[in-house]
């Protein structure tokens, strides 16, 4: 096994690409979300919109953004519901989301290794 | 390694190679494994539950009803960790699951420790 160091430089070095890739990263949630978001109930738009949102909430927490890994879960979890309702959003949901969209892209432009 | 997420796999593959010493092949669906797995015959398969396509119980189970590959151990990889749903993983024959998010540096020795658990109950 390389040195201690040696592995730790690797990992951030992973993760300075990571959040340099944030931004685009909360982007393309965001379009999938607002596709979904802006049209009549779609299983589809629906589905994709969740999975995007897990994609991140699996990754920025492996890559040391706990708080960024939350709210994309908590996200995730307001799609979720939605698809397993198969109806869309609340207005109360949808702004609860809309929010954390905005929170999500402050984190993301704010994220440093 | 079974993952659809290519930023899980990078951060994986430093994790069990460069940190755990391990040899990785890593499939990026379900599919994919089940037709790599015969040939490649990894001694152990950590695998994503959640992905597009063929999910990790489905991948599961299917390899439990092929001969060749009915006995690869398989560890999943998933934030559904309920005890419930993690006894449904064991059910249906996972040798254990690794909560996500994980931790880089400690990863290689929870999949260890799980693959020895099981050692030492089989032998």
């Amino acid at each position: 096994m390389p040195p201690p160091d040696e592995i730790e430089l690797q990992l951030a070095e992973l993760r300075r690409g990571y959040a340099k890739q944030l931004p685009e990263k909360i982007q393309r949630i965001e379009a999938t979300c607002e596709a979904f978001f802006s049209q009549a109930w779609d299983e589809e738009r629906c589905t994709t919109a969740c999975r995007s949102a897990h994609s991140l909430a699996g990754s920025s927490g492996t890559y040391g953004f706990g708080d960024l890994g939350k709210a994309a879960k908590g996200l995730e979890l307001l799609i979720k519901a939605s698809l397993e309702r198969r109806a869309a959003l609340a207005p109360a949901e949808l702004d609860q989301a809309r929010k954390g969209l905005a929170t999500m892209k402050e984190m993301a432009a704010a994220a440093r290794v | 390694m079974v993952e659809d997420e290519p930023d899980i796999q990078a951060i994986a593959r430093i994790a069990l190679e460069t940190v755990g010493g391990f040899t990785v092949e890593i499939c990026s669906s379900g599919r994919e494994a089940l037709e790599r797995a015969p040939a490649y015959r990894p001694e152990l398969i950590l695998m994503d539950v959640m992905m597009p396509g063929m999910d990790g119980p489905s991948t599961l189970k299917e390899m439990r009803a092929r001969p060749e590959t009915r006995t690869i151990p398989v560890i999943f990889m998933t934030a559904k960790v309920q005890p419930q749903e993690v006894a449904n993983f064991k059910m249906i024959g996972a040798l254990g699951v690794i909560p996500k998010p994980f931790d880089p540096m400690t990863l290689a020795a929870t999949v260890r420790s799980i693959w020895e658990k099981e050692h030492a109950s089989a032998g």
